[in-house]
């Protein structure tokens, strides 16, 4: 069992700016595309604002695999759509800001399969395997990937616990100010 | 008068007689001695105006209102966020309300190492009226939530020398969200009392401002340039200008440093954006066997001192390490690993004890700049010393010895390869605590030292009157002008030298 261990990360501009690093380096490379299963495409909110549905599918296996359905409490990333929801939070960004985040999806996408020794696409993985690339782009030695890797977590996870339902969860009882009788 | 952004419909065109840039510690007395002393004061501030009624007390909307660059500002490699505030109030608005003035063997090292022979009278005067403004008081032992008490019982049962704050704190709830603006008006930031107060004596104050060039007129006096901006993206909307026959920079040891660079003061000062201090803070999280709640009650109040070490000699020195905590998105955000583990501590967050270890740094860093659609960009190159690094896995060790102490079953600090201490065993393991870009985090909520005081100006930018060397009328007042760290929390500091700043302007004669 863990414990707490953090602090203002400020996590999701944190992790816009890091983004910036990876799209330099994918953008010299031509062809590369997110290739998750048409079924889990075809799904995705019709109102998305920066996201393509295939990085829309992309980044809700990703979210999947950092904050699963089950085990301590209930609620899980999907459970939230917490991708749509990033994609809500990141409209207005600008343009290089978003370039960015794709190039960091594409990374996840073919980068950390290679990084655990698997050549499928991390959308094609299953959720165990996943979480093999993801572990695997912790501990690279390569800086860029454990850039990606923090980045992106932290945004799902500051994301995530900025929704009021999970709240009750972690025993947090929410801002004062607009209480009924409150101290605000 | 207090203008936002937003109520502007054509171009800005002002004559002042001073332009005050920067709205935060340092802009903010400045704007309200010479208000109060009759002198013509504009002062504009590139974020937004925040009340209490618009503080919501969620990370998520009050980070990027409140916080520089949204708070995403961080060093070139990737380890650092530097957090500043932005908004009306600068970060008195978003710190810990801790109020620490410069230590004395910091003032006898400026004055041995870096020429800065100050008049203690002088500063100590300026600093009672700072006091006596914000209100400085002891936080009261009632206010010591157990996130701090945990501080302060692992260095009682080792020995060790902690206290408690003094702050800017009145009619405190304990609501816990000061790091996202206080909605109740309980922290006494320089939005509540300097900043009215130069209103009140006739300083205009606009919002929503970015200023981007000074430039010296051939017959005296500046003309600046800049844009208002919108509100969030911060992209320029409108022409803003002002002629001033004085300007002052207060826009931070970042964003100063960028105006005077981009006003070409840079080629014949070789300081300008160099010996820039950060000095970086590491989380330190302890599992305790009782809830502690750490996001309620005052966030900040207790610190471990005892291994201080400031020297004339070195000015501040050793390492501490204070309580703190963020809101539950950033302790969440914080935390190592992922998938089901991180669930479950999630689970667990109410029996977090929170810290950040300080270190203090000699002055290593440096700024570079671009200007892009949405204001400056910096780039901040850091390089922790091997001294500085062994400092800190010392501090690591004894912020977890102190947990161990308190009663911890578990201490992790921020990194995600780091793997957990489990009791007093496992403590020289900080000793080869692993730096790693992407997955060790660092933040620093203190940056210094980018536009240096000196009386050479091949090794300072600024003179002993906070006054660019050799450009009569143009100041530099915040945490940019230090030579090196100034104390551990920097408001005080700030203020005091701004005081000081204000008060030698006005005894020059307007």
């Amino acid at each position: 069992m863990r414990a707490l261990m953090a602090i203002p990360e400020l996590s999701r501009r944190v992790f816009l700016r890091r983004s910036l690093h990876v799209a330099g380096a994918l953008t010299l490379v031509p062809g590369l595309s997110i290739g998750c299963a048409p079924g889990d495409v075809a799904r995705a909110p019709r109102d998305l604002r920066v996201l393509d549905p295939g990085e829309w599918a992309l980044l809700g296996a990703l979210a999947d695999t950092l904050i699963p359905h089950g085990g301590a409490f209930e609620l899980g990333a999907r459970d939230v759509d917490l991708a749509a929801r990033i994609d809500a939070f990141l409209a207005g960004e600008s343009v290089a800001v978003l370039r960015g985040l794709s190039a960091a999806l594409l990374l996840v996408e073919w980068g950390s399969p290679l990084a655990s020794g698997r050549v499928a696409r991390f959308s094609r993985l299953g959720s165990d395997d996943r979480a093999a690339c993801i572990e695997a782009l912790c501990r690279s030695r390569i800086g860029l990937l454990r850039e990606v890797y923090a980045g992106l977590k932290q945004l799902c996870f500051f994301t995530f616990y900025a929704i009021d339902a999970t709240w009750p969860a972690v025993g947090y009882d929410g801002p004062w100010v607009g209480r009924q009788g409150s101290r605000g | 008068m207090i203008v936002e952004g937003r109520e502007l419909r054509t171009p800005v065109a002002l004559r002042t007689h001073t332009l005050v840039v920067g709205s935060g510690a340092g802009g903010a007395v400045v704007a309200h001695g010479l208000a109060t002393a009759g002198v013509e004061t504009v002062v504009v501030e590139e974020g937004g105006y925040f009340q209490a009624r618009d503080m919501t007390q969620r990370d998520d909307l009050m980070i990027p209102a409140l916080y520089r660059d949204r708070g995403q500002q961080l060093s070139s490699d990737g380890l650092i966020n530097v957090l500043q505030g932005s908004c009306f109030g600068g970060s008195t608005v978003i710190n810990t309300a801790d109020c620490e003035p410069t230590p004395d063997p910091v003032y006898e090292y400026w004055r041995r190492h870096h020429g800065l022979d100050l008049d203690m009278r002088e500063l100590a005067d300026a600093q009672a009226r700072v006091f006596e403004m914000l209100g400085v008081r002891p936080i009261d032992a009632s206010q010591v939530n157990r996130n701090n008490a945990v501080v302060l019982e692992g260095a009682r049962k080792l020995g060790w020398k902690a206290g408690v704050f003094q702050n800017n704190r009145s009619h405190c709830i304990g609501s816990g969200y000061c790091l996202i603006g206080c909605a109740y008006d309980a922290k006494k930031g320089a939005n509540l009392n300097y900043l009215p107060r130069a209103v009140e004596a006739g300083a205009t104050i606009y919002t929503d401002v970015r200023i981007e060039r000074v430039v010296a007129q051939g017959g005296g006096g500046f003309r600046v340039t800049g844009s208002v901006v919108a509100r969030g993206p911060r992209t320029a909307t409108l022409p803003f200008e002002v002629q001033a026959e004085r300007v002052v920079l207060a826009a931070g040891a970042v964003h100063s440093a960028a105006i005077l660079d981009a006003s070409g003061f840079g080629s014949e000062r070789a300081a300008l954006a160099c010996n820039v201090s950060l000095q970086p803070q590491m989380s330190v999280a302890a599992r305790m066997p009782e809830d502690v709640i750490a996001w309620r009650g005052i966030p900040q109040s207790a610190f471990c001192s005892e291994f201080d070490d400031h020297t004339p000699e070195r000015g501040l020195g050793g390492f501490r390490f204070e309580a703190i905590s963020g809101g539950i998105p950033q302790i969440a955000a914080g935390l190592a690993g992922f998938g089901h583990a991180h669930k479950e501590a999630m689970a667990h967050a109410r029996e977090g004890a929170l810290a950040l270890l300080l270190v203090p740094d000699e002055p290593c860093g440096t700024l570079r700049f671009t200007r892009g659609e949405r204001g400056f960009a910096a780039r901040i190159e850091y390089r922790m010393t091997d001294e500085w690094v062994t400092r800190l896995r010392r501090g690591l060790r004894a912020a977890a010895e102190a947990y161990f102490a308190a009663g911890a079953s578990e201490v992790r600090f921020g990194s995600d390869i780091f793997e957990p201490m489990r009791s007093s065993a496992d403590l020289d393991r900080a000793l080869e605590f692993p730096i790693r870009t992407g997955v060790t985090h660092f933040l620093s909520a203190h940056v210094q030292g980018s536009c240096r005081m000196g009386p050479d100006s091949r090794s300072s930018v600024v003179d002993l009157d906070s006054q660019v060397h050799g450009v009569a009328g143009l100041y530099v007042v915040d945490a940019s002008i230090f030579p090196t760290s100034a104390s551990t929390h920097t408001m005080i500091p700030v203020m005091t030298f701004a005081d000081r700043a204000v008060r030698r302007m006005l005894a020059r004669g307007v």
